[in-house]
């Protein structure tokens, strides 16, 4: 700040060149409200680039809120085992097939997390290919079975247990128990639908069904089956009595096991289940647990991101790219311009702030624009899909943010061309 | 004030640039500018107007010898002082006007005070409109550059000249791109600015502009050479202008 006179006389003091900084901002924004075509083209590639990410950043909680939607309370709390048929088994030619053991449904209820756990299956007639008949009066004659035109119903057959984790919704009567199983007695529950096809409306006359001639009694009619509702249409009766009259479930249709978790509790019971159906043979049993909704959201989350996030980084680099262009360009152009404020006082720092608070104006508008029309997609694609948008405010409020910074990045260079000008070669255009 | 140092004084100032091979543009020079003076420097293209110029508006550092502004040696500034003492000290005119073509008349002019003047805008508008009335452009004060005749463009640079009240006029070639009517009417407000007390010194290959300064130096291959002794005492022109120039040099106690 002090010079030295001719002699030894220091400088007076010079007020140093200091501009306001709105003035300076004023000047940058004037510089790009003049030019506005190429402000807005400039902006083009930070508008796609941020608007990629937060479209896809946006899509992509969107879809994962569905995914996770899909998985409602009664599917997550459900676990269901299929008994693999034994190939050793088949080769000896033994045509039915239980691997569950016979106190499964405790075993399993002992599991921690578990609410109900009980077998079942589709009962087939003794005889191969011989369809069981269903009727609500006892047959005229043994001998004639074969010629009775019965209703095809199905009959399943189910553990209390297991009937409890089905969630039937009893409209009559009830679902029989545990004592009534352990006794073997012939007792049956019904669906809404085998009632009406068999004309049984009413319980208090004590109705029976006689599945191939034997009668059971008909102890509750249920309306609805909140798990396996595929049992719908058909009979139930307890395994202890459907063992005692047609034996084991055969290959062709395999015992299963449903048990009903707590909530949360699936993947651990799932995890534990195989030993403790059968410590020797724990991979005879099919584990169908629910998805785990993380992994399954993460997994969708990092399959989109990985790609389209680096699409959206691309895009935005070529943004950088152009913003930094258009830029330098704009330099050169206004190297007159540059020379002239030089000339009235600015020093190098001053020309390199306005420039690059002309390329991070650009990409802060850019980004902005980029975020409007991001969220604008991501609300339009959730409503054409029926999805309800999901915006993190964490990914959405610093997208603008990330076009200043690609703004500012992009401006470096140029805006350090622009200080290095010298106003003697400017004002000799 | 007789005692006061000159506003400009070159001594053996040179500037040689280095090649190769190398251009001795300016031999060292002797020259020394009073306040208030109107002093034309005359040469062919070549003949280093151009770099005596930029070493006058402190746009470039001599090689060699002193150029003393207000007395102090400006050769060992350092490059900020040397521009704030530029936006304070000097006003450029240039050739080419060097107007900002989106930017009206008095924004302009205000253009100059940016950097150096920290008033509030309506008061640096003020001053930006008074100097737009003193080149005779107070009616066209929204105008941008399109619409105006190269003449007021010449007026309105020499508005953004005057606007810091600046000791030293440098005016490049300020008719070069006017014709010879408009041309007169510049020089004729550039001499009622003399006679309003600034200093102003002309660059230019023109003798018909040369020969309205007071003194008129030849430059030729780097070298100057004095044709016309001053013939007008400077302190009888002393007046307005250069005494009401904001004080931006004071002296240091």
């Amino acid at each position: 700040m002090l010079g030295r006179r001719t002699g030894h006389v220091h400088y007076p003091l010079i007020e140093r060149s200091r501009p306001r900084v709105y003035e300076l901002g004023s000047e940058a924004i004037a510089g790009l409200v003049q030019r506005p075509a190429r402000t807005l083209l400039t902006m083009l590639g930070t508008v796609l680039g941020v608007g990629a990410f937060v479209t896809i950043l946006g899509l992509t909680s969107t879809a994962g809120s569905q995914i996770s939607a899909a998985f409602s309370v009664l599917s997550a709390t459900q676990i269901d085992i299929d008994d693999t048929a034994d190939p050793a088994a088949f080769a000896v030619g033994n045509a039915t097939t239980y691997d569950f053991p016979l106190d499964a449904d405790a075993r399993v209820e002992h599991l921690n997390g578990t609410v109900h756990a009980g077998v079942w299956w589709k009962v087939q007639g003794t005889e191969s290919g011989r369809p069981l008949t269903v009727t609500a009066n006892p047959p005229v004659s043994i001998a004639s079975e074969t010629d009775y035109q019965g209703v095809q119903i199905d009959v399943y057959t189910a553990t209390p247990e297991a009937l409890a984790a089905m969630g039937p919704t009893i409209s009559q009567g009830r679902a029989f128990d545990d004592f009534t199983a352990k006794r073997g007695e012939h007792v049956a529950v019904l669906s809404d639908s085998a009632a009406q096809r068999l004309g049984i409306t009413r319980l208090d006359a004590q109705p029976a069904v006689f599945i191939n001639g034997v009668p059971y009694l008909i102890v509750g009619i249920v309306s609805d089956l909140q798990r396996h509702p595929e049992l719908l249409p058909g009979v139930i009766i307890p395994t202890t009595a459907a063992t005692v009259q047609f034996g084991l479930p055969q290959s062709s249709s395999p015992a299963h096991m449903l048990i009903e978790t707590r909530l949360g509790a699936a993947q651990q019971v799932a995890s534990e289940v195989g030993l403790a159906l059968s410590p020797e043979h724990p991979e005879r049993f099919k584990i169908i647990a629910p998805t785990d909704p993380h992994s399954l959201k993460d997994h969708v989350t990092e399959s989109l991101n990985t790609l389209f996030l680096l699409l959206a980084g691309i895009t935005l680099i070529i943004g950088a790219v152009g913003i930094a262009n258009t830029t330098l360009v704009s330099v050169l152009e206004r190297t007159s311009e540059i020379g002239l404020r030089r000339s009235v006082g600015a020093r190098p720092r001053h020309v390199a702030a306005q420039f690059l608070t002309e390329s991070t104006a650009i990409g802060a508008l850019g980004g902005l624009i980029g975020t409007s029309l991001g969220i604008a997609t991501v609300v339009v694609v959730a409503m054409t899909r029926h999805w309800t948008a999901v915006l993190d405010p964490a990914t959405v409020l610093p997208a603008p943010l990330l076009g200043a910074v690609v703004g500012l990045l992009a401006g470096t260079y140029p805006a350090l061309r622009a200080a290095r000008i010298e106003p003697v070669e400017a004002l000799r255009r | 004030m007789s005692s006061d140092p000159p506003l400009l004084e070159l001594r053996r100032l040179a500037r040689t640039y280095p090649g190769p091979p190398p251009i001795a543009a300016l031999r060292p020079t002797d020259l020394t500018v009073r306040v208030g003076e109107h002093v034309a420097i005359i040469g062919p293209s070549g003949s280093g107007k151009s770099t005596l110029l930029n070493l006058l508006g402190l746009l470039d550092r001599p090689t060699g010898g002193q150029l003393l502004l207000d007395g102090f040696d400006t050769a060992t500034l350092n490059e900020r002082d040397r521009t704030a003492l530029r936006g304070r000290r000097i006003g450029f005119v240039f050739q080419a006007f060097h107007l900002m073509p989106h930017r009206t008349a008095v924004e302009n002019v205000m253009l100059a005070q940016l950097y150096t003047d920290r008033r509030r805008r309506a008061e640096r508008r003020a001053d930006a409109v008074s100097a737009l009335t003193i080149v005779g452009l107070e009616h066209r004060l929204g105008a941008l550059p399109s619409i105006l005749s190269g003449g007021e463009r010449q007026r309105v640079a020499i508005a953004r000249a005057l606007v810091n009240k600046p000791a030293l006029l440098l005016a490049d070639e300020p008719t070069g791109n006017l014709d010879s009517r408009t041309a007169k009417q510049v020089l004729d407000l550039l001499e009622e600015l003399v006679a309003g007390g600034v200093t102003l010194m002309v660059i230019t290959h023109d003798p018909a502009v040369a020969e309205r300064a007071q003194r008129t130096v030849m430059i030729q291959d780097g070298e100057l050479t004095e044709q016309q002794p001053a013939a007008v005492t400077t302190s009888a022109m002393r007046s307005t202008v250069t005494d009401s120039i904001i004080p931006v040099v004071t002296r240091a106690r």
